[in-house]
């Protein structure tokens, strides 16, 4: 069982790296083209790490954490929007292609999804989703 | 696109995805989760060029 699930694909490679939660994205190589983050032990600001995966098309994240012996988040609503705001600061740059984000859905990251150029595939899976206006002109298809 | 709220009580209106009418290139969306409206309505809102899906609970 791997303590962080990080799934990576870079060409027409996968791996599965069984790393340490403290950190599962610094091993990963800088060409990365897609990137699963699932049960990691991520903090908002280590989510501005993305940035360096500059070719990634793919990515699918969930930012909450839970326990395991009980199904309910485990970090506050305030760390579950930093996270998602940290999200959307570091996708800014990427030529995201899919996006797949299970977590808080703040305004920030709605406006970032509005204007990422390439986003063809959105997927959002949240308690709550907010106003979607910004996402009026996202070229999501 | 595929939108899941997953919040109690249901609260997902139709006026909530009604923004994404003006989303031109949309052409499949699904929404999911506790919603207030049904496929029908979905449908009606976005019409025949976007394909809709509503999942109630996950089905």
């Amino acid at each position: 069982m791997l303590d962080a699930n990080v799934l990576a694909s870079h060409g027409k490679s996968t791996t599965v790296c069984d790393t340490k939660p403290a950190d599962p994205v610094q091993p990963l190589p800088d060409g990365l083209l897609s990137l699963v983050l699932w049960g990691t032990e991520l903090l908002p600001a280590d989510y501005l790490e993305l940035r360096r995966f500059a070719s990634l098309q793919r990515l699918k994240v969930r930012t909450a954490r839970h326990t395991f012996l009980v199904v309910a988040p485990r970090d506050t609503p305030a760390q579950r929007e930093s996270a998602a705001n940290a999200i959307a600061a570091a996708i800014a740059p990427l030529p995201l292609r899919e996006f797949e984000f299970y977590g808080s859905l703040t305004r920030s990251l709605v406006r970032q999804l509005g204007v990422q150029p390439g986003l063809r595939k959105l997927l959002v899976n949240a308690m709550r989703i907010p106003s979607l206006d910004e996402l009026a002109t996202a070229p999501v298809m | 696109m595929q939108l899941f709220e997953s919040g109690v009580p249901a609260q997902m209106s139709l006026d909530r995805l009604r923004p994404l009418t003006k989303c031109q290139a949309l052409v499949e969306l699904e929404v999911g989760g506790s919603l207030i409206f049904s496929q029908g309505d979905l449908a009606a809102l976005f019409g025949e060029a976007v394909a809709v899906t509503v999942r109630v609970n996950g089905k």
